[in-house]
């Protein structure tokens, strides 16, 4: 009785391997494999099985780039390392926090004080200019709301310009997303986020490297950027007029004055499928644009696009945020890249649908599209 | 000793999860794609296979089996899982095709070329339908019924032939290598 029930056993052990078993079956085994402890954890059914199976695997196969990503965010989940700057698997803002957090302790505590100064003296400045725009409005305000007027203690007009197509990464939670009448050359729309800054001259790369001078960490904290006066309201010193060129006219300009320029065209993240567009970037400027065609609109109360870039210089797990866009019109759309850190060598570049403001941290399953280098 | 990949896994090195998917990524990918019919379900049943390599990392013995093997079982697991839950619709190639013979490997993946090869010499032996239902099964990932109908054969006949020839490549590895999976335990 007893050597049957083992060969009974030894019978599912095998079906298992080859074929699976349904409940009924698992449920004999079960009981079987009580009676039987020496082979309760016998698994050579399943690697002489699985041994077979080796046998016609195609080799030449690679892990899909974007499912190996997929792969990492979940082995980071099951790893519990997102609590620790050693071991996360996390998206931009993230890394680039911690990174900047770990810059600042190491810059000398003058740059420290400095920086503490400059914010002190920029929230004077907003005071003033509040007390002052408040008590006695210009005629500039009234005539174009997109010109701001700065303080007149300071003497510096500023004006601040729009361009085409803004992205402002890491600016979560703000509130008004003006929109840029449509000039015939763009009808991409413009998220300022508040932060007034230029993406083309401020670009806020700069504060990014210096943590001392600007509270750097509170940059890269998302949804605070609107909130930091020390960022908010540090007058720019002026420039003269220049036409502003499109954002298509420099992605042009880009192209024929980089020579290490590098150029992808984007695929679905979902299927592999072609998506229209490209990228470009250029290392040694720093500067790439985005160029998609047909991109589904959002809602931009509701969603955002945000753009990620693999650098070769870091771990895959950690890319560099490269700012949220927004499509809200068919067609073509050109939009400047922001990254937030410098930008080594990039080996890919990620589009992912996320929350109105965009988020700190972004999911495989939020990826829309992928270009490779 | 070095420690393997998945002992490091085990040992909470996260450095080795990216070393993980570059060494069997491709295999796992591979096994899952000729399993399920499309794209979408071999993605999503390649984030669980990882998933239960992490969670079994630190049952790996490798004198038991080679981590290759020991990956690849997970990866059956769960795919056979997952095609008795859904709508299995393997991905059959035509009889014609079925060669139990390693694809010829270039210098990568030698690891995997050589445990197929054995894989290969050990079926050498076996008879012609259990080769062949083992085949069907194993690498075309067909259930018992399909295998039943498309070779005209009774279901208990399929299944006898899967057992006895699955019993006989054991043996047959066990042999040609005594650290082999006989008796292997997780």
């Amino acid at each position: 009785m007893n050597e049957i029930q083992k060969n009974r056993l030894i019978e599912l052990l095998a079906d298992q391997a080859v074929f699976g078993l349904n409940q009924e079956e698992l449920t004999e085994l079960y009981q079987l494999k009580k009676q039987f402890p020496e082979l309760e954890n016998d698994i050579s059914f399943e690697l002489t099985a699985a041994a077979i199976g080796l046998t016609d695997v195609n080799v030449s196969e690679t892990l899909p780039a974007n499912l190996r990503a997929k792969i990492l965010v979940g082995a980071d989940e099951f790893f519990g390392c997102n609590d620790t700057a050693q071991n996360v698997i996390n998206f931009p803002a993230k890394a680039q926090e911690t990174r900047a957090a770990n810059q600042a302790e190491t810059k000398q505590p003058f740059w420290q004080w400095l920086g503490w100064a400059v914010a002190a003296a920029a929230c004077v400045a907003l005071a003033v200019n509040l007390w002052l725009t408040r008590t006695r409005p210009s005629v500039e305000e009234a005539k174009t709301p997109q010109t701001v007027q700065t303080p007149e203690t300071l003497g510096v007009p500023e004006t601040i310009k729009t361009p085409e197509v803004v992205i402002t990464p890491e600016t979560a939670e703000i509130p008004e997303s003006p929109k840029i009448p449509a000039t015939g050359e763009n009808n991409e729309t413009l998220r300022n986020g508040g932060t007034a800054r230029n993406p083309e001259s401020g670009r806020n790369q700069e504060a990014a490297r210096n943590p001392g001078t600007v509270k750097t960490p509170e940059i890269f904290r998302t949804p605070n950027v609107a909130k930091t006066p020390e960022i908010a309201s540090i007058p720019q010193p002026s420039k003269p007029p220049t036409p502003e060129l499109s954002a298509a006219q420099k992605r042009a300009q880009l192209l024929a004055s980089a020579p290490d320029i590098v150029q992808t065209s984007w695929t679905s993240a979902k299927d592999n499928k072609r998506v229209l567009g490209d990228v470009v970037w250029s290392s040694a400027q720093q500067k790439g644009y985005l160029r998609l065609r047909d991109m589904p609109a959002l809602d931009p109360n509701q969603e955002t696009y945000q753009l990620w870039i693999v650098d070769e210089a870091q771990n895959d797990k950690t890319p560099v945020s490269g700012g949220i866009f927004n499509v809200n019109q068919a067609g073509e759309v050109i939009v400047p890249i922001n990254a937030q850190l410098k930008i080594q060598k990039p080996k890919m570049f990620v589009i992912s649908k996320e929350r109105a403001g965009g988020v700190v941290v972004s999911k495989p399953n939020r990826f829309v599209a992928i270009a490779k280098i | 000793m070095a420690q393997t990949i998945l002992n490091r896994i085990a040992a909470g090195q996260n450095s080795a999860v990216q070393e993980c998917l570059d060494t069997y990524g491709g295999l796992v990918w591979s096994l899952a794609r000729r399993m399920l019919p499309n794209a979408e379900e071999a993605e999503d049943a390649v984030q669980e296979i990882f998933i239960d390599v992490w969670k079994n990392a630190e049952r790996f013995d490798e004198t038991k089996a080679s981590e290759t093997t020991f990956v690849a079982m997970i990866a059956r697991r769960r795919l056979i899982d997952w095609m008795r839950k859904g709508n299995r619709q393997p991905n059959t190639n035509s009889l014609e095709e079925i060669v139990v013979e390693p694809f010829e490997s270039k210098d990568r993946d030698m690891q995997i070329f050589i445990e197929a090869k054995e894989a290969a010499r050990a079926m050498k032996n076996l008879r012609p339908e259990q080769k062949q239902i083992l085949h069907l099964s194993i690498i075309q990932g067909m259930s018992h019924q399909e295998i039943a109908e498309r070779l005209s054969m009774p279901l208990g006949t399929v299944k006898t032939h899967a057992r006895r020839g699955l019993m006989q490549v054991r043996e047959n590895l066990d042999s040609e290598n005594s650290g082999g999976s006989k008796g292997a335990t997780v």
